[in-house]
Formats: structure tokens, C-alpha cells, sequence
């Protein structure tokens, strides 16, 4: 079922978690952040780094742009980086999703290879989560999911390279749609898919 | 087809907040197609809560280089020198700290759509949000509203958020409870005519008792303290308290106001603010400006007449008709703790967490924030909790944490297990791990040094040793401020500290001043003063050294401040001395960033010069000499030589003004001859100016040298030391400029 809404869906996270969350400090994110604005390392106009790395279960340690957000988040389930797209970056519902997906999987592939990180800090490739922050365009209910699935999988298409399966998390109707995506065939590494996106 | 919040909202928020929203959407508008000036939108937007966050200029220090942020609204302004896309904090009001489970879902919303996820509570009750885009605002306004919340007179020269003890009601040493007049109070204030043409800010608090400090009714700009008298309940009420750069005590207005006469007398007061406070320069128009200035008695005369010519007003007395609308009704029968199975970790945060009602059966238990944040998430979890375990009350404190009010004590070792799981089970509140800061260089335009980061760091070495600690430190309290400006309340606290900035060599050193002497209890009893600066990376050696010295020296039950009273600040600057002492930077470079920035630490577009070394110029010498006689001054000040200490207070300012004109052309000890010059080549130019306070700090060397203080009282010699302390912090700032 159509929900025309969705067309206006801008805002929203993509989440790929780390494997082994206790092999790395939240401190150590911060001079990282630091020096992919002294270089405009990642896409964005970059502004600043929140850290919240104080606070359990919190959104650890952001790198602030204006377009989007980069954290290493442990709001949103274990640690992993949550990218959150705040802007419209045009285009069909699908090409943004995808381009969110692009945009946090070269986050994390730049992760993995700081030298704070290097064989410490991988992420799990096989499955991701992809959040609507947008409770008036995309309110959390079943005729929301079942309508984005279109798009999710056209999006999804391009990132992975065989079927996935998307699963709504939570029915609470507080939350925001929040969908869990599992490759149904194993995936190497966060590079791989990456690259598939060119 | 685009939905809006404004179509969905519609029939949820209430017609004349929804025409203020309306308003303001057009007034964005308006702005962005250049027909409202800069100043007027910013006025406008800060009267909605909308401020400014740092960076907003466009240039940002990345530790190598100043980076231009190129924002795709280019030029276009929200304010002078504020860009149209840069991020700006959202500061919501919560009168009385008082919160409903849906109003936190709300702005748990609010947080994770238009901001970082992040909830802040301040030191003023209010709710602040970050990273928020100034076009997101009417919705955040319309969805707040729809739960009966407004962002009103949050900011700007207003009434700002009404604050109240979070125990009131059920407090076991409060004479009544002040949430119905507090409630009122606000109702009734905000968007007041008469409230609207203030010069500056005007901050109302509430408290209970005198004793306690939950109101922190001495640090306001009026301030109620709860009275019975001869079986009629009214107010002890205060005036022209503050904080700011130079604190002030409130002075007592009226030893008991009736009930009925609390409104019209804010009113009356309002009236002579609005008409005599200072309206140019905001840096003396606060009400403690006005009442010192006209003195108490004639504010006190003018006040009433004011109030004698107030038209009768029903709101006056409406209220008292139905004082229990605020009361809460309890959701569960209370039921002593007695026999459960308790978690690990329960016991030590039963000790800390939880205060016994007045009630009985009943228990208040606090949510220990860290550094006053929860995630989003968090906030929906807490509200959950808050609709199974006591239905509808909670409360902001002014410490930066939340307050659930009539638990069962029965139900406490299982509200202890739901707040562990999310996260929000550590123990400490109100201890010396509860540190109290402002958002400091994360997020502040004013912030001069990490305050976060400095907290964060002290709550982390803290919190593993402090179950073991002596009862004596552990509570004490820590409260941290980015600049002078005190938001963090510095203060009121044990061991406060507020941000400044040294240099060594060509290098700006991330430093902060160390106060002691404060007073958290009586409603903010007294206030600290600065005894020593010292670079960020060592106060928590400060913090050690000073506690094992206390635990070691104390005699019998004597409290942190009578040490400190008795062992005078000299021995307390003597203790520290060798801490202020900065390595050279191939030494230890990481004392020239701050705390959780690994930036080269800059307070501002400052580069690094050729000549890195340890030379000592003259003018460091000289500033140093002005430092150590304003020091002098406390001392004297402590031993109550009133006039002695301000007269030490004027030399050290002379001192450090002779020391900046030397630095550019020769000048002897004449005064009219210094000040002459320091007017002409550092005022004048404006190279003396701070970017925010202006030339504020001048302006107090030049009314102490040109006015000098003649049988000073007490709080005008504590005045005239904070003054010169600030001015020579001034002429630190301005040195980094020359």
C-alpha cells in the first residue's frame, strides 16, 4: 500500500555494529573525528565533535556535519556507527537510502583503517539497521514498514549482493521505524559493499 | 502530499501558542527574504528560546588552521555574526522542574529528530536540546506546545524558566509547598505587558525552607522563601540576587510578603525594572545593578508606590483558590522497604539516591544524569518507568538530574533494577561524583576552558573510589563553569571552577581558576572567591590535594568551609602554588590541549608566533605582580578590613592596566596618567574589549579608579575583588592579543 508521505522521508540512520565492541575505547574516537575535519576526510561540511561518551547507553562520540551526523552509537543496540542524514540529498526515496548507505559504509571502512583502530575495529557486514527519523512522514506502524519495503529493497539491491531479509524491530508506536536488515548470504567485510557502490 | 506538524497538531495545541508559532514561521520567513533586520529576528528568536551555539560565526579553530564553515545559506543571518545554518541549542522551560511522562516523550522526540539524541537538564530546571537548525524550530515549538509545554521567555530579557525546590510537597523540612505559587507565578509572568521591556534577564526561584538548598533562592533575581506567620502562609522575599561574573547576595526585601501579595508585588517589581533598569549597557542592567545602585530602601519605596498604583488584578488571588491542583496523588499505597530481594549495587544507591518522604511509606529516588544528559531513548524508558511506578511526577533538579516522587519504598530495589538496565543506576547524587557543569567549549560561545570535559574527567577518577571515600568528601560538591559568567554556578560550590586562559611562551594554555569558600546550603549561602589559576590538566590534583589535606587537617565534625575559614586562603593558595607552574611544550604538550580536545587548545584565531620558548616578557611579570595583589585583597577582605581590601583591589587593577600601557608606550604612576592612556590605547581601540562582554571589564577599573570606594560594606568589598579579579583575567585575554 502506497503512503505518499514516504516521498518526504529525508531524515533518517543507517547502523552497521561493531563485532567486538570491547576492543575499543570510545576515547579514542575523538582525536579520529578531530582529524577527519582538519582534512574533510568524509563527505559533509563538518563542523564539530560531540562527546557523549560519559553517558551508558548513549550516542558515544559524534562527528557533527551539516548534512549529516557520524556516531559511534550505543543508543540504537550495541556499539556501531550510526550515520543519521538530517538534510534532503534529493533525488528518489531509494537513491537517498542508498546514498546513506554509501555515505556510512565508508565511514566505517575509514574507521577500520585509522591507526588508532587497524585490526581492532571491524564491522559486521552481513546485516544493518536503517531507522526513519521522521515520525510525521514515517510513523512507526505496519502500513509505514510495508510501504518503504519498495524502496528499502531497491536501495538495499545496491549494497548487498544477494537477498536480504528486513524485519520491523519495534511495534511501539513512541519509537521510529526501525527495520533490521539481514543479508540472507554471508558477507566478508564492510569494504566489499562499499565497492559495490562505487 | 507534505503533511506538517502544524496540520497534524491542529486540534492539540492551544490557539494562542499556536498564532505565537505562526507568528514566528512568518517571522522566518520574513528574515530569510531580508525584511527583518539581524538584530530584531535574533531578539525574536531568543524570546522563543533559539540561541546561538558556538562556531555559529562560520569559523571554527580545527587545531591546525581556522576553517571557514561554508554554509549553503551563505551570508544570510539569524542574528549579528550568527549564520543562518549553523547549529543553535534549543533551551526549553520546565517550570519548577515539574515533567509529565508524555511531556518527556515529547521532547525525546523533539531530541532525536532535530537535534543529537541528546536531553540536557541546566542548572535552571530547563531542558536544553543542541545542534538544533533555527527552521526546524516551529515544529519542535507546535509538538511541545501539544503537551503543554512552551519555550516562551526561555531566553532574551525575559522572565526566564521559574524555578522551585523538586522536593516541594513532600519535602520533611519545608514550612509548605511552594508548587502551587511557583506554577502560578510563572502562569502569570510570562508574556505579561509589563514584563516585556526589561534590559536584561529576570530569574524568580522558589524554596521550601531556609535552610535547605533545593531553591537556591539567594542567587536570583527575586526569591521566595516560604513563611508562616501567625497561621497566614507568605514569603520571606528576597531580591536582586545573581550570579554572572560578579555574584551577589540577594538582600531582603520584605520578611514576610502575605501569599496574596506575591503576584503584584512581581508586578510592581517588574514595573520599576522595566522603567528605571539600565537598557544600554547590558553588562550593569541586571535588578542587582538597579537595587545597588538606587540602594534597597529607595528600590523598596519605589517598589511599593508601584504596587499601591497597580490596578486590581483577579489572577492576583485566583490561584489560592484551589492551591491542591499541583498536588499528586500518589499511584501505588506506600509500603516500607522491608525484606526484598535488592540487586547488586541497591545499598549504595539507596545511601545516595533516595531521600525518605515526609510521607510516610514513600521515597524520592534520583536519577544520577551524568554531566545532566540522557540519550532519547533513555527518555522513553524513564517515562515508562515514571507511568508504572508513580504515575505522573517527576522533577528536574537544579544539580542536573531527575527526581521520581512517591515510589513505594517497597518498589525501590525493582525502579533501581529498571534504571540499571537503561543504563541510569549509578549511585552519587548529590555527591562530590555529582558534578555540576555548564556546556563550556562544547557547545558555548562564552566558553573559555572544557568544563565538560573537566567534569567528566574528575566524575570518572572519582566515582571508582567513592564508596570508599570519607563521608566528609564525599559530600562535597564540584561545580564546573566554561568562562567566568557562572553558569555552572561555581560559586555555591565546595570546590568550584571556572575557565581563563594562561600563555607561555606564544602558546594559550587551557587553565582554571580554583574557588573556595562557597556555600551550597541556606539557599546559597555565600559565595567562593578565586585563589589560584591553574592550567585544566592538573585540577584533578587540585581536587586531590585538597581533599586528603582536609581529611588530614580537619578537627572533630568540621566542615569543608570551616577548614577552609579557619586555615585562611593563603595557606590554600600556598597548597596549590606549584600546581600553577606550566611544563614547557616539548615537555608535556598535553597540557596545552584541554580535557577531551585534542585540538591545540586556541581561544581564538590566535597562531603560533616564532619566538616558543620560556621567555618571560615584563608584561607577564607585571600581570603576575596585579594577580598577587588582588589576592592580597581577598586576604585582607577575609580579615575583614573592608576598606583596606578595596583599596588593594583598586591598586592590583592599576597594576595591570600600568603593565598593558608599558607593554605599548611609557607611562609612570601617575593614576589619571594610567588611566588616561589604558582609555586612549585599549579601551578606545576597543583591544581591551572581550568579544561578548564588550568593555565591561574596563568599565570596572574605570569606576573604581574614578569613584573609589569609601567605607565600603562587606558585599561591596566582594564586589570590588571579583571586579578586579576579572579585570586582570581581562588583561591575561587582551595580553594573548598584543
Amino acid at each position: 500500500m502506497p503512503l505518499e508521505t514516504l516521498m518526504d522521508l529525508h531524515k533518517f540512520c543507517v547502523k552497521f555494529f561493531a563485532v567486538d565492541p570491547s576492543a575499543v575505547r570510545l576515547d579514542a574516537f575523538i582525536p579520529v573525528y578531530h582529524r577527519w575535519i582538519q582534512k574533510q576526510a568524509v563527505e559533509g561540511m563538518l563542523v564539530d565533535v560531540a562527546d557523549y561518551g560519559h553517558l551508558p547507553q548513549g550516542p558515544g562520540v559524534m562527528l557533527i556535519a551539516h548534512e549529516a551526523d557520524y556516531g559511534m552509537d550505543s543508543a540504537e543496540g550495541p556499539l556501531g556507527l550510526l550515520y543519521t542524514r538530517k538534510t534532503s540529498s534529493g533525488g528518489r526515496l531509494s537513491d537517498r537510502i542508498a546514498g546513506g548507505f554509501r555515505a556510512a559504509l565508508g565511514a566505517c571502512v575509514k574507521l577500520e583503517n585509522e591507526p588508532e583502530f587497524q585490526g581492532r575495529l571491524k564491522f559486521k557486514a552481513a546485516g544493518a539497521v536503517f531507522i526513519a527519523n521522521d515520525r510525521l512522514n514515517a510513523p512507526n506502524s505496519e502500513e509505514t514498514f510495508q510501504a518503504l519495503r519498495s524502496d528499502l529493497a531497491a536501495a538495499l539491491a545496491m549494497v548487498y549482493p544477494s537477498a536480504v531479509e528486513l524485519r520491523r524491530i519495534s511495534t511501539d508506536p513512541r519509537s521510529r521505524l526501525t527495520v533490521q536488515i539481514s543479508s540472507v548470504d554471508p558477507v566478508s567485510d564492510v569494504s566489499s559493499l562499499l565497492a559495490r557502490l562505487g | 502530499m507534505s503533511l506538517t506538524w502544524k496540520e497534524k497538531l491542529a486540534d492539540k495545541v492551544p490557539a494562542d501558542l499556536a498564532r505565537e508559532i505562526e507568528i514566528f514561521e512568518n517571522e522566518i520567513i520574513l528574515r530569510k527574504q531580508g525584511k527583518i533586520d539581524e538584530k530584531v529576528f535574533a531578539e525574536t528568536r531568543l524570546r522563543r528560546g533559539a540561541y546561538g551555539q558556538r562556531y555559529d560565526n562560520g569559523q571554527r579553530n580545527d587545531g591546525l588552521k581556522t576553517q571557514s564553515l561554508a554554509y549553503p545559506s551563505a551570508d544570510l543571518t539569524k542574528g549579528p555574526m550568527t549564520l543562518w545554518d549553523a547549529p543553535g541549542m534549543q533551551r526549553i522551560k520546565i517550570p519548577y522542574g515539574g515533567l509529565t511522562p508524555s511531556q518527556l516523550e515529547a521532547l525525546s522526540e523533539c531530541a532525536e529528530e532535530y537535534s543529537d539524541g541528546i536531553l540536557h537538564v541546566t542548572t535552571r530546571q530547563d531542558i536544553q536540546l543542541h545542534y538544533v537548525h533555527i527552521e526546524d524550530t516551529p515544529s519542535i515549538f507546535r509538538r511541545l506546545a501539544a503537551v503543554g509545554i512552551t519555550t516562551r521567555e526561555a531566553c532574551g530579557n525575559t522572565v526566564r524558566n521559574v524555578t522551585g525546590c523538586p522536593l516541594a510537597g513532600v519535602c520533611s523540612t519545608e514550612t509548605f509547598d511552594i508548587t502551587p505559587y511557583a506554577k502560578a507565578t510563572a502562569k502569570f509572568l510570562l508574556g505579561h505587558k509589563d514584563t516585556q521591556n526589561f534590559g536584561r534577564k529576570f530569574k524568580v526561584a522558589f524554596s521550601g525552607c531556609a535552610e535547605n538548598a533545593c531553591g537556591l533562592a539567594m542567587l536570583h533575581d527575586v526569591g521566595a522563601v516560604a513563611r508562616v506567620k501567625d497561621g497566614k502562609r507568605g514569603f520571606e522575599f528576597y531580591v536582586g540576587g545573581g550570579l554572572g561574573s560578579v555574584p551577589n547576595q540577594a538582600k531582603l526585601f520584605d520578611a514576610f510578603l502575605p501569599e496574596e501579595e506575591l503576584l503584584p508585588m512581581c508586578q510592581a517589581m517588574s514595573r520599576v525594572f522595566a522603567r528605571l533598569g539600565e537598557k544600554k549597557n547590558r553588562n550593569t542592567a541586571r535588578l542587582k545593578f538597579l537595587v545597588n545602585k538606587l540602594g534597597l530602601e529607595e528600590f523598596r519605596k519605589l517598589v511599593l508606590e508601584e504596587r499601591k498604583a497597580l490596578p486590581d488584578d483577579p489572577a492576583w488571588t485566583a490561584y489560592l483558590k484551589n492551591l491542591k491542583v499541583t498536588d499528586e496523588k500518589p499511584l501505588k499505597p506506600g509500603v516500607a522497604l522491608n525484606g526484598q530481594p535488592r540487586p547488586e549495587g541497591f545499598d549504595a544507591w539507596l545511601k545516595t539516591n533516595v531521600y525518605k518522604q515526609r510521607q510516610a511509606g514513600y521515597a524520592v529516588a534520583t536519577v544520577t544524569l551524568p554531566l545532566g544528559d540522557f540519550s532519547a531513548r533513555q527518555a522513553r524508558a524513564l517515562a515508562d518507568v515514571a507511568r508504572k511506578y508513580v504515575g505522573e511526577p517527576m522533577r528536574l533538579t537544579v544539580e542536573q538530574n531527575i527526581l521520581f516522587r512517591w515510589v513505594s519504598e517497597a518498589d525501590l530495589p525493582a525502579l533501581y533494577g529498571e534504571l540499571r538496565a537503561m543504563g541510569l543506576g549509578e549511585p552519587g547524587a548529590g555527591s562530590i561524583v555529582d558534578i555540576t557543569a555548564c556546556p563550556g567549549t562544547d557547545t558555548c560561545k562564552l566558553g573559555i576552558s572544557s568544563s565538560r570535559g573537566l567534569a567528566g574527567e574528575l566524575r570518572t577518577r572519582l566515582a571508582s573510589r567513592m564508596m570508599a571515600m570519607d563521608e566528609a568528601v564525599r559530600g562535597l560538591k564540584i561545580k564546573v563553569s566554561g568562562c567566568f559568567n557562572s553558569c555552572g554556578q561555581h560559586h555555591i560550590a565546595d570546590l568550584g571552577f571556572y575557565g581563563v586562559s594562561r600563555k607561555k611562551g606564544s602558546w594559550a594554555v587551557p587553565h582554571f581558576q580554583v574557588l573556595v569558600g562557597g556555600q551550597f546550603d541556606h539557599n546559597a549561602g555565600a559565595y567562593g572567591l578565586a585563589v589560584i589559576a591553574v592550567p585544566s590538566k592538573r585540577i584533578p590534583e587540585v581536587v586531590d590535594r585538597m581533599t586528603e589535606s582536609f581529611l588530614r587537617e580537619r578537627q572533630k565534625a568540621e566542615t569543608f568551609q570551616g577548614w577552609i575559614k579557619r586555615i585562611g586562603k593563603a595557606k590554600v593558595r600556598a597548597m596549590l602554588e606549584d600546581l600553577a607552574a606550566i611544563p614547557g611544550h616539548d615537555e608535556n604538550p598535553s597540557f596545552f590541549s584541554d580535557w577531551r580536545d585534542p585540538r591545540e587548545y586556541s581561544n581564538g584565531d590566535m597562531g603560533i608566533g616564532e619566538c616558543a620558548g620560556e621567555v618571560v616578557s615584563p608584561l607577564d611579570f607585571g600581570l603576575a605582580a596585579a594577580e598577587r595583589e588582588a589576592f592580597e585583597a581577598q586576604l585582607t577582605l577575609e580579615a575583614g578590613d573592608y576598606q583596606k581590601a578595596s583599596d588593594q583591589a583598586v591598586n592590583s587593577m592599576v597594576t595591570a592596566a600600568r603593565e598593558l600601557v608599558t607593554s605599548k608606550t611609557p607611562v609612570g604612576d601617575s593614576r589619571a596618567d594610567i588611566l588616561r592612556e589604558f582609555r586612549d590605547k585599549f579601551f578606545e581601540t576597543k583591544l581591551f574589549w572581550d568579544p561578548f562582554a564588550g568593555g565591561k571589564f574596563a568599565q570596572y577599573f574605570f569606576s573604581a579608579v574614578e569613584n573609589p570606594p569609601k567605607s565600603p560594606s562587606s558585599d561591596a568589598a566582594h564586589r570590588l575583588v571579583e571586579e578586579a579579579q576579572l579585570f586582570i583575567e581581562a588583561a591575561h585575554s587582551c595580553r594573548l592579543k598584543l
